[in-house]
């Protein structure tokens, strides 16, 4: 005689249990196939090296070393000397600056038959400058120009009729350079030259060229 | 990132280095009188002078006390206690030294000599009247001692058209310096002491005191000697280490009045 077993009836909690699970098992899976599909369908973005943002911008401070050569009625009674100088500046963009510029050179007179000759001179000149830049990656090129005041340590130019004032006179000029950043964010070096105007020399110029080393604060 | 206490000195120095060096090596030329001295060769003395008379400032109150105050110091050292002024103008403040040309503008070759004489804050030395008082009483042509000389290295022959580039220097200028101080304020036998290197052979030198300051020439007098037709330009370096010259126009000038020195006539000895 066949027994007929009674149906088990399904619990009602153990229902809610199975569609929590389910529940679960659905959104975990969804999550993945999310991931998966961001990886798939977007690559990541080209790091850009070097990249210009991250190089310190602001105040700034730049030694320099170099030579200066006199031409003109200058250039006649000043041999060409070594030259060292600095220079303190802010960027106010990342194209244009303003800078202070100072620069100090040792040079010997010539004279030729009188008297004054093979005798040490320097020039002190002192110049506020606008400095535009225009950057390529690592290398940058720049061009500068300003005016202010050069300064000789003795009279002998006035002595040998060159120097109009004494001692003291305006000049006004400008020039470029290259430079090139260290990527590591403050440093960089580069050379430049620069063509000065000297009013009170007799309207003689002075060429000055220079390597440098630059802090960016 | 804020920079390192060594990087900022460092920046620093570098600003001020261009203004420290303003104030170092600084001489101040004076270039001689125009004409320039020029002596044809046939002139009975063939010899020519110019000058240069260096103007100075006078001391204000606090430097006019320390003056007195060493100048009392150093009477009080001295064993006589004799007055031994210090000088406004002292040879360790202001040194001089002198930058010549001599051109052999003749056919043929000559001898030329350049010397320098001149004057401090209390004597001028002049050769020409040196030497005619110590002529006096004698038959012999004037002997010319000068303070300052390139002696041996001067007399020299140049050859025509040729020229000449000397330099009598600071240690030069700086013996004929003490030479003066020696004959004017410190009644030293002239020949003695301008024949002989105060460094080498301090003779004539014993009445001067031991820790005396040294006047510096206020006025430089440059004489050419030639036997042809010769010019000589010059130019008279001054390093200035206390800014005693006088340069701006609101200061008083030091005014010195120095004597000129005479030796005394020779006497014939019996």
């Amino acid at each position: 005689m066949r027994v007929r077993r009674p149906r088990r009836r399904a619990h009602p909690a153990r229902l809610a249990r199975l569609a929590a699970i389910a529940f679960l098992v659905s959104l975990l899976s969804w999550t993945i196939a999310t991931a998966a599909r961001a990886q798939v369908t977007k690559e990541p973005e080209a790091a850009i090296f070097p990249d210009p943002k991250k190089f310190a911008r602001g105040l700034f401070t730049e030694g320099e070393v170099g030579a200066v050569a006199f031409f003109g009625p200058a250039g006649e009674n000043v041999a060409p000397g070594f030259a060292i100088g600095a220079r303190v500046g802010y960027d106010v963009l990342r194209f244009l600056a303003v800078q202070f510029h100072a620069l100090g050179s040792t040079h010997l007179t010539k004279a030729g038959e009188h008297p004054q000759g093979d005798q040490l001179l320097q020039t002190y000149q002192g110049t506020l400058e606008g400095k535009l830049t225009l950057r390529f990656g690592q290398l940058s090129i720049f061009g500068e120009g300003g005016a202010g005041l050069t300064r000789l340590s003795t009279n002998l130019l006035y002595q040998l009729g060159v120097e109009q004032q004494y001692r003291t006179g305006l000049t006004a000029g400008g020039g470029g350079g290259v430079d090139y950043h260290s990527l590591s964010r403050h440093f960089s070096i580069g050379i430049r030259g620069e063509y000065y105007w000297l009013r009170d020399l007799h309207a003689s110029t002075d060429l000055i060229a220079t390597t440098y080393l630059r802090y960016t604060f | 990132m804020r920079p390192s206490a060594p990087l900022r000195r460092l920046v620093w120095l570098a600003l001020a280095a261009p203004a420290l060096a303003c104030s170092l090596n600084t001489p101040i030329y004076f270039n001689g009188p125009t004409p320039l001295l020029e002596l044809q060769g046939t002139e009975m003395l063939p010899r020519i002078t110019n000058s240069v008379t260096l103007q100075f400032r006078r001391p204000n109150m606090s430097e006019q006390t320390a003056l007195d105050d060493e100048s009392a110091a150093l009477k009080m050292e001295d064993p006589m206690h004799r007055e031994v002024r210090v000088p406004w103008v002292a040879r360790d403040k202001i040194h001089l030294e002198l930058l010549f040309t001599v051109k052999n503008l003749d056919t043929d070759p000559g001898t030329f000599d350049v010397v320098v004489d001149g004057a401090n804050e209390y004597t001028k030395y002049d050769e020409t009247v040196a030497a005619a008082a110590d002529a006096q009483g004698k038959n012999d042509p004037p002997e010319y001692l000068p303070l300052i000389s390139l002696h041996p290295q001067l007399p020299m022959m140049l050859a025509p058209g040729a020229i000449y580039q000397g330099v009598v220097r600071e240690d030069d200028f700086a013996e004929g310096e003490a030479d003066l101080d020696a004959l004017g304020r410190w009644m030293a036998p002239f020949e003695s002491v301008l024949v002989n290197r105060s460094d080498v052979m301090p003779v004539g030198l014993d009445n001067v005191p031991a820790h005396v300051v040294t006047p510096a020439l206020v006025e430089v007098d440059v004489t050419l000697t030639a036997n042809k037709h010769m010019t000589c330009e010059w130019t008279l370096r001054v390093r200035d280490d206390e800014d005693r010259l006088w340069h701006i126009t609101g200061d008083q000038k030091f005014h010195p009045a120095p004597t000129l020195f005479q030796p005394m006539p020779a006497t014939n000895m019996p």
